[in-house]
């Protein structure tokens, strides 16, 4: 894959549909080291930091493919955006050097994702069902119903012989799903 | 629940629906039974989405400790080579330092210290037109001086330490050195040829000139000895 110095929203989305993991990867060395520079005003621990860049790559690649960016813009400036906001954990921890306004401001970010609290025992049941499914059915079913691959996308990603294998697996991984499932309850 | 209902929740949940599709949607919403397993899909949607955030920051830990590898290497090979160019630089500023100022210590005894030796061979009256050779050494006339005796077959110690001096007087150390070594034990400039020789020693970097002025210091009966020991104790080797 050629990048341009720059890349914008847009066509980072169409990267990820391309190889989400490659692009993440290129994304992440790209511009980990200018973000640990700039999470440094914001946070001393450096494993904190790690771990805020990390969260903040899949945020992005997540409102990327849930369409939850509308606007075109730098990536640079909407990962950094996030970034920060990920570093909520670390800047509480030494918030006695902080402002209770700037703490406020980072817990009101409209980018960030909300945690989904509804169901949480169905949604733990799912969890455990989808962990039971073998690696192929897990990305199978990944790629369609979250990534939203299509068919053919699925048969080249996950080096299948044609789109009626593609469809035949995805019945067989979801079967093999609801019989966890039911497993589960019993 | 058939078929056609999954092909319909898929296409629901992918955003995918036509409108007709849409329509047939909306109707089996009125049954309960199909909206429970519309939220049985929202709830896998939400799973798997969880379950790829996992896989994927599982990815990037990988991505970060290929990094974390590469790194300590380049470091390590780039605090090696800072390491020893900050030793070769302070080791050559050291040196440069140390030479510079010695240079300027010795280069600045020596100009204190250098005289031209006085022309008591053929001094210079008041009234003269003309200027014998010992003359035009008393005038600064270096140069005339030295190709004067340098025509000259055979040189007395007189002459060879008019010659050196001039030689002095001109700068050309290495050429002074060589004449006033040949007359060092000459009874009438001896001494003074001593002296010369260990000046032009301060102009030599490379020694330690303190024996030398040492020598001239430690006989009492030496001319220059006073002025020995004032410049032994200026050098830095004996500060």
């Amino acid at each position: 894959m050629n990048y341009k110095p720059e890349i914008d929203l847009f066509e980072l989305k169409r990267l990820f549909r391309d190889d989400t993991e490659q692009t993440m990867a290129l994304i992440y060395k790209k511009y980990r080291g200018a973000f640990i520079k700039f999470a440094k005003q914001y946070c001393k621990n450096d494993i904190l930091i790690i771990d805020g860049f990390q969260d903040a790559v899949i945020a992005l690649y997540q409102n990327l493919i849930e369409n939850k960016i509308s606007s075109n813009g730098s990536v640079k400036a909407y990962l950094f955006e996030i970034g920060k906001h990920k570093l909520y954990n670390c800047i509480r921890k030494e918030e006695n050097n902080r402002s209770v306004e700037t703490l406020n401001q980072l817990k009101q970010n409209p980018i960030i994702e909300q945690q989904s609290i509804e169901n949480p025992e169905q949604k733990n049941a799912m969890l455990m069902a989808i962990e039971k499914l073998g690696k192929t059915c897990q990305r199978l079913l990944i790629l369609f119903y979250y990534r939203n691959y299509s068919i053919n996308a699925i048969m080249h990603t996950l080096n299948m012989k044609n789109e009626n294998s593609v469809k035949a697996n995805k019945s067989r991984c979801i079967k093999q799903l609801k019989a966890n499932l039911v497993k589960s309850k019993v | 629940m058939n078929i056609s209902e999954n092909t319909l929740i898929d296409k629901y949940l992918r955003g995918e629906l036509s409108q007709e599709e849409q329509i047939a949607f909306d109707k089996k919403m009125l049954d309960v039974e199909f909206i429970n397993q519309i939220n049985k899909y929202k709830i896998l949607y939400e799973s798997l989405k969880e379950q790829d955030k996992s896989n994927l920051k599982s990815f990037l830990q990988e991505v970060e400790s290929e990094i974390i590898e590469q790194t300590p290497k380049k470091i390590r090979y780039i605090k090696i080579i800072t390491g020893i160019a900050a030793i070769l630089l302070i080791f050559i500023t050291s040196f440069f330092i140390y030479n510079n100022i010695q240079e300027l210590e010795t280069k600045d005894l020596y100009a204190l210290y250098y005289k031209p030796y006085p022309n008591i061979t053929d001094p210079i009256t008041k009234g003269q037109n003309s200027y014998s050779v010992f003359q035009k050494y008393e005038n600064g006339d270096y140069q005339s001086v030295i190709k004067y005796f340098q025509n000259k077959n055979e040189l007395n110690e007189e002459e060879r330490f008019y010659l050196a001096s001039s030689f002095l007087g001109f700068n050309k150390y290495e050429e002074a050195k060589k004449q006033f070594e040949q007359i060092i034990d000459d009874n009438k400039f001896g001494q003074a040829s001593q002296w010369y020789l260990a000046l032009i020693c301060l102009v030599d970097q490379s020694q330690d000139c303190s024996h030398l002025f040492e020598k001239i210091s430690n006989n009492p009966n030496h001319i220059y000895s006073q002025l020995a020991s004032s410049i032994l104790s200026k050098l830095p080797s004996n500060k």
